[in-house]
């Protein structure tokens, strides 16, 4: 059997990553991000907190959030996100657009989530180029499933994606901070990190 | 209770500001909360069709008292309904 040899393949500096594939198994060839596919950055589960940050959000990627399994301490709230600038979450008044002008952007379109534990929300969340300056920036629910007090299931095909964008700035963002309307995370669930080269 | 953050899956603790931000962030959403529910039921009748047209073709029919009784019951929601979103 004769190896796979990929020394043809250039990433976009054309500096390839020269490399062969090993025959079997083993672990020290992984495909660079370069090549479309999601990336994935890390995955943590749900603590019982108030707020879930993800900081550090590099320049060059889109940034996708994927929350699975989660349930609100509180019945009845909405999920919110609010985009952070060196480090710090903006959360002035008029900060955000969605519907109106809020401290918070609402990623469920209408629809309140139950905190018993056949309710909760699985929801993915785009946050397209937050690291760069001088471009309006925006979150977008690219999908979810969740219920509402009474276990009713609601969802994209039910209920609207949703989002919104920052409205105080066009500035670079370089996190993200995930909270409820009013109360705090069940220690239920996890919360992912994938992200997609711009270049 | 103290609050945390979960950052990057380490758990930060909440500053006394971060505390009392939270707290008045709180308190309006739960303050809000019958201005919420209100507008919730007047956005479901409308996405049944009893909408503020439906409402305004009803008038003559409701001043001539030939309203149905589940239609006043509509036209009585929504009027309440309305009443706290407007307050």
């Amino acid at each position: 059997m004769s190896d796979l040899r990929v020394n043809t393949i250039g990433d976009s500096a054309g500096i390839g990553p020269v490399d062969t594939l090993p025959r079997s198994g083993g672990s020290a060839f992984t495909l660079g991000p370069n090549w479309g596919a999601l990336e994935f950055v890390s995955g943590a589960n749900i603590s019982n907190v108030t707020n879930i940050d993800v900081t550090s959000l590099a320049v060059g990627y889109d940034y996708i959030f994927s929350i699975q399994g989660a349930v609100p301490e509180n019945d009845g709230v909405i999920l919110t996100a609010q985009m952070m600038q060196s480090g710090s979450a903006l959360s002035g008044a008029s900060n955000y657009m969605d519907t109106d002008a809020s401290t918070a952007l609402e990623l469920i379109a209408g629809n309140t989530i139950g905190n018993a534990a056949d309710e909760g929300i699985n929801i993915d969340v785009l946050f397209p180029e937050p690291n760069v300056a001088d471009r309006r920036k925006r979150l977008i629910t690219t999908s979810y499933s969740g219920a509402g007090t009474g276990g009713g299931e609601t969802g994209i095909a039910s209920g609207e994606p949703w989002g919104g964008r920052l409205d105080v700035n066009i500035n670079a963002c370089d996190g993200i901070r995930f909270l409820w309307s009013a109360g705090d995370w069940q220690a239920l669930g996890k919360i992912y990190t994938f992200r997609r080269r711009l270049s | 209770m103290a609050r945390f953050s979960q950052v990057n899956g380490e758990l930060v603790p909440f500053t006394s500001a971060e505390e009392t931000a939270r707290d008045i962030e709180e308190a309006a959403w739960l303050a809000d909360t019958p201005r919420r529910e209100a507008q919730a039921v007047l956005e479901a009748w409308d996405a049944k069709g009893f909408t503020r047209a439906w409402e305004s073709t009803m008038a003559p029919i409701e001043a001539a008292g030939n309203v149905s009784e589940y239609d006043a019951n509509v036209l009585e929601e929504k009027r309440a309904a309305r009443a706290v979103v407007v307050g």
